[in-house]
């Protein structure tokens, strides 16, 4: 007993005179660790591993995220380091579901409680066009922790060639992903990791055939294939942008039309690869039903309980399927010419309301240094993809976060999913094209009925051209999306 | 066999000798700690109760509390479901949908995900709503899913469906097992382990001011809202965090004692609770018990939700409760303990040292007795217990003294008399004359001298040789040192005349045998050695009340008073007087002996004397 209370008396003196000591030199600490982000460039780690003091009264900054439960919990431990870190900066964070965020973010502005800080998604750049965010570009003036050179050139939100939203702050990509057991009991082989031997999509549609399978045991090239009792699909897919544009685009084909004043999806080249895409629900019967799917659990658990072999989705399933444990793998898209995906995610963005800049500065970096924290770099190793170019560029960065050897990282994650994004990427269709959220909802609607196989690819989304083409106000780059 | 190795222990220490300040140290212990230990025992025990009813109060409020919190948190999914049932929208998207276009049920799915949305408060932590019929799941998509195929099987649509359109609540359950999904299992899916509140729909339209019911063609649609099972505990948690102790454990279970969630992962989604309590308990009441879980006294504190039904358990050990009172106690016994220990030491130590000195001051004494110095007497001033020891100590030192005296000291000199009369006996210089003396008279033919002369010597070495008695009778004595008198004056030639005067009554007395005769001898050999006259010795005796006094007394030549001193201490030639005065006075004590009175020239009076009857 007395011996603890020594030991806990000692700790306490210690963390007393380490603290006083650090009060005497705030301004100096700071002044230092700003000199060093200045010479260095690995500034990043540094800057936090050595833990900083603020000087000035302690001050509360909100911040608010949506995400999953893996998310959230990250997030709030972020949180927390974030606030050992700085003692004196409060950080009040405040998760809301996706559905709800930006109706209650618009709430809070209202209200005149405007967050310091928030996630965001493609209606960022209205906000950065009405001035509620601060431009990036400002931000980062004088900065070097945050000099534009270090982030991936595609990943930009601009509102216009001046003026930025900020980097992505953790990518995502479309992703193949697989489960290897259903493989192996088909005998089929596994998904190519890499772009040269990518699938063509009669070869991915001829493996989802092998894959689906009806009650009694049938794949879908069997001329007896029951087609209304599938126990197994050979893919699901999710029926968005995300996931078909990449195919538009490497088929030549495009969001927008070439001179980008309407809709370019009911274009041939466009319209085909919707067109492939529903024809795997309604012509192969490799694909759940909207129906069908509506009572199956979603992808990656579908995946787990053997119901479906392959997804195309988003790369942040990565982590339910590392979490179901089962054996998963993933693959390249099946484009076997010439290969055009992207890295998609959201920005965190500053509100001009806020009145702790510099601190929220702070968080700002914090959460997207992929080395800020335990809790954000298992974020990096699980779901996200980094934005700062270093990550991709230089090997051991690159095995930080992207080696086969991470438990959410399965053999051939480099090749199918780091390199191919890395090298054929282009900006993503959400972040280049103006209005996109309000063309996409159009879009979407119509797709439905492609999807159910009512319409086929190029009438639904000709009709709906009349609608979008009145939305349609180009690109935030200037080229066609 | 424990037992066995404790006597044996108790075996050992019983030969060990302790030394009178530890035993003084043990009592101390025994008779300060002992009672110290009961009287804390005592208080503990009255604190314990005494706080556990203070804290039945407070754990009752507390699961109070953290009911009314879950209560609201809940409460509002009633209205919820009601709203949902008149919500015209709600009314005429059903109606107008047809179920067997997936375009249709697309689009109305994504109305109804708003709608089902728009009741959801924001900060509301359910995990998914959905509107389940037998031919779409509207909702949320990514969310859970419910098999269509075993949906309406389950618990939780059996029970929304007999609670016709009453908002029911499912404890915590396993996802798997509740729609009898087997490929995949709880721990592979997010919503693993669900409670919700389910409801059947009866969705109407009262907007026109009639009640417009839907038709349809299916069961009606049920209402399910899913909380996760850690949502629930995290309340717990939260609201636990407040507590005063930290190991109270939190727990939500049915009225039927199925667990919903609890703090204690003891308890899973399988367990089942009982207690006597939980019997026949009506909607809003609260209590508490004590129970013993675990083998530890436990405070139980319950309350049921007006909501749910549930009820929110606190159990808390009593132990922990009185925690902190219980170390504090513990802390002051053994400070207590310790100085009581030290005292102990020191007033043990202090009074060993008393009656210590009380006895090593004596011991030399004691020692001194023990090397020889018997008779010591210990000084001794205290008039306590030991005085009394000390007086019983010297007694015994003189009883001793007194005991050695007569076994050893008396045996001595018992020897050295008869060494003395021995020597009287065959005193071979007198032998000698006598003999040589004889032998003149036998030349000189004188038979009859001869014959007189040799009887009385066979006579007295007869005598001498007598062993035994010390004493004997003055006449035997007389009878001897007449015929001793006779040799001597044959040797002398009749230089001197004896007189023997002793009255007839004290012959038959005893007296020291031969204690005449080293007087008798000391007169003729040195008192009329150089005298010219004639010598005349004259024996007599007279008895007084109380003693007889023998007088030897002669005309001789008289001796000086340096020699009579001589005499009587042993020194000089002549110690035949000197021992007969010892062994007179050690046979009738110190207040008798021989007295000598003499004057030089003219004679000298030698007075025995010795006690009457003996």
């Amino acid at each position: 007993m007395k011996m603890k209370k020594s030991k806990i008396t000692a700790l306490i003196l210690a963390v007393a005179l380490v603290m006083s000591g650090c009060s005497s030199s705030d301004d100096k600490t700071q002044q230092t660790t700003d000199t060093t982000a200045q010479t260095s460039t690995n500034t990043v780690t540094e800057a936090t591993t050595v833990p900083k003091t603020t000087s000035g009264d302690p001050v509360e900054i909100t911040f608010t995220y949506w995400g999953s439960g893996a998310e959230k919990e990250a997030i709030e431990a972020s949180i927390a380091t974030f606030e050992d870190a700085y003692p004196n900066i409060k950080v009040k964070g405040m998760h809301i579901p996706s559905e709800d965020f930006l109706t209650k973010l618009n709430a809070m502005i209202a209200a005149g409680e405007t967050p310091d800080i928030s996630y965001s998604a493609s209606w960022k750049c209205q906000f950065g066009e009405d001035g509620l965010i601060y431009n990036f570009f400002d931000l980062a003036k004088g900065d070097p922790d945050l000099s534009v050179d270090k982030y991936l050139d595609t990943c930009w939100w601009n509102w216009s060639p001046t003026e930025s939203a900020g980097p992505i702050m953790a990518n995502v990509t479309t992703s193949l992903m697989y489960n290897a057991d259903m493989f192996k009991e088909a005998n089929v082989d596994l998904p190519p990791t890499t772009v040269d031997s990518a699938w063509s999509w009669e070869e991915f549609v001829d493996v989802a055939q092998q894959l689906t399978i009806d009650s009694s045991g049938r794949n879908a090239k069997d001329p007896n294939f029951d087609s209304n009792n599938i126990s197994q699909y050979g893919i699901m897919f999710s029926p968005n942008w995300n996931v078909y544009m990449p195919f538009v685009y490497s088929n030549g084909g495009g969001y927008l039309n070439e001179d980008m004043t309407g809709l370019g999806l009911n274009d041939p080249a466009a319209a085909k690869v919707i067109q492939n895409f529903a024809d795997l629900i309604n012509v192969y019967h490799v694909a759940p039903t909207a129906i069908q799917s509506n009572s199956m659990p979603a992808a990656a658990t579908a995946l787990a309980s053997k119901q479906a072999a392959m997804y195309i989705d988003g790369s942040w399933n990565h982590l339910d399927l590392s979490k179901a444990g089962i054996n998963w793998g993933v693959g390249v898209l099946p484009i076997n010419q010439n290969y055009t995906t992207f890295l998609d995610g959201g920005s965190l963005i500053v509100f001009k309301a806020t009145e702790h800049l510099k601190e929220t500065m702070l968080l700002y970096k914090w959460i997207t240094n992929p080395e800020s924290s335990a809790e954000i770099t298992e974020m990096f190793r699980t779901i996200w993809l980094p934005v700062q170019k270093e990550y991709y560029t230089d090997a051991k960065k690159l095995d930080f976060w992207a080696s086969e050897d991470l438990p959410a990282r399965p053999t051939g994650f480099k090749d199918a999913v780091v390199l191919s994004t890395y090298e054929n990427q282009v900006i993503a269709t959400e972040i280049d094209v103006k209005n996109f959220n309000e063309i996409n909802t159009l879009v979407n609607s119509s797709l439905d009925q492609v999807w159910s196989g009512d319409k086929t690819a190029e009438e639904a989304m000709t009709e709906v051209k009349d609608q979008v083409d009145s939305l349609v106000d180009g690109t935030y780059s200037g080229n066609r999306s | 066999m424990r037992w066995k190795v404790f006597i044996r222990q108790f075996k050992i220490r019983k030969k060990i000798h302790l030394k009178l300040q530890t035993q003084l140290l043990i009592v101390f212990l025994f008779m300060s700690i002992l009672p110290l230990l009961f009287a804390s025992l005592f208080i503990y025990k009255n604190i314990v109760q005494v706080i556990t009813e203070r804290s039945e109060n407070y754990f009752v409020q507390s699961v109070q509390k953290n009911s009314a919190i879950i209560d609201e948190e809940l409460t509002y999914l009633e209205e919820f479901s009601k709203k949902l049932n008149i919500d015209t929208r709600l009314f005429e998207i059903f109606d107008n949908m047809d179920i067997t276009n997936e375009v249709s049920l697309k689009i109305a799915n994504k109305r109804i995900t708003a709608i089902l949305n728009g009741y959801k408060p924001w900060s509301s932590n359910i995990y998914s709503v959905h509107l389940v019929t037998p031919y779409y799941r509207f909702g949320e998509e990514d969310k859970n899913f419910y098999p269509i195929d075993t949906f309406y099987n389950s618990g939780v649509a059996k029970a929304a469906l007999e609670a016709k359109g009453l908002l029911v609540w499912i404890p915590t359950y396993s996802y798997t097992n509740m729609y009898g999904i087997n490929n995949l299992s709880d721990n592979q899916i997010e919503y693993g382990t669900l409670f919700s509140a389910v409801c059947e729909m009866n969705i109407c339209d009262v907007s026109s001011g009639r009640v417009r019911r839907l038709k349809m063609n299916f069961e009606n649609p049920i209402l399910v809202i899913n909380f996760r099972e850690d949502y629930l505990l995290s309340l717990l948690k939260e609201y636990g965090k407040k507590d005063l102790i930290n190991d109270v454990q939190y727990m939500v279970i049915s009225k039927y004692g199925d667990v919903i969630c609890s703090t204690n992962p003891q308890y899973g989604i399988n367990h089942k609770y009982s207690a006597e309590w939980l019997d026949n308990l009506p909607k809003s009441e609260y209590g508490y018990s004590i129970e013993n879980i675990d083998y530890k006294k436990s405070l139980i504190t319950y309350s049921v939700s007006d909501v749910t039904d549930w009820i929110v358990v606190a159990t808390v050990p009593v132990q922990s409760l009185v925690r902190e009172i219980s170390n504090n106690i513990r802390q002051y016994i053994i400070i207590i303990m310790i100085i009581l220990f030290l005292l102990s030491i020191f007033f043990s130590y202090i009074i060993s040292n008393i009656i210590n000195n009380k006895v090593y001051h004596t011991l030399t004494v004691i020692k001194d007795i023990g090397g020889g110095n018997i008779g010591r007497v210990i000084q001794y001033d205290d008039k306590d217990e030991f005085a009394f020891f000390y007086a019983k100590l010297n007694e015994m030192s003189l009883n001793l003294k007194n005991l050695i005296y007569e076994n050893y000291e008396v045996k001595i000199q018992q020897r050295d008399f008869e060494i003395i009369i021995l020597n009287i006996q065959l005193n071979p210089h007198f032998l000698y004359n006598t003999l040589n003396i004889i032998n003149w008279i036998c030349l000189s033919g004188d038979t009859d001298k001869t014959s007189n002369m040799i009887v009385n010597l066979s006579r007295m070495l007869q005598y001498t040789s007598q062993n035994g008695n010390q004493l004997v009778p003055l006449g035997d004595d007389i009878d001897w040192l007449r015929r001793y008198v006779y040799i001597m004056q044959m040797r002398y030639e009749n230089r001197f005349e004896i007189k023997i005067n002793i009255p007839e009554e004290l012959l038959k007395t005893k007296v020291p045998k031969l204690f005449l005769q080293p007087l008798v001898e000391n007169t003729i050999v040195h008192g009329f050695k150089k005298l010219q006259r004639k010598g005349i010795l004259e024996i007599s005796a007279e008895c007084t009340d109380k003693e007889r006094i023998f007088t030897v007394e002669d005309n001789g030549c008289g001796m000086t008073q340096q020699r009579v001193n001589d005499i009587l201490k042993f020194k000089g030639d002549s110690i035949g007087i000197a021992n007969t005065d010892k062994r007179i006075k050690m046979i009738y004590g110190e207040n008798y002996g021989i007295n000598i009175h003499t004057q030089l020239e003219e004679g000298t009076l030698i007075i025995v004397k010795i006690p009457k009857y003996c």
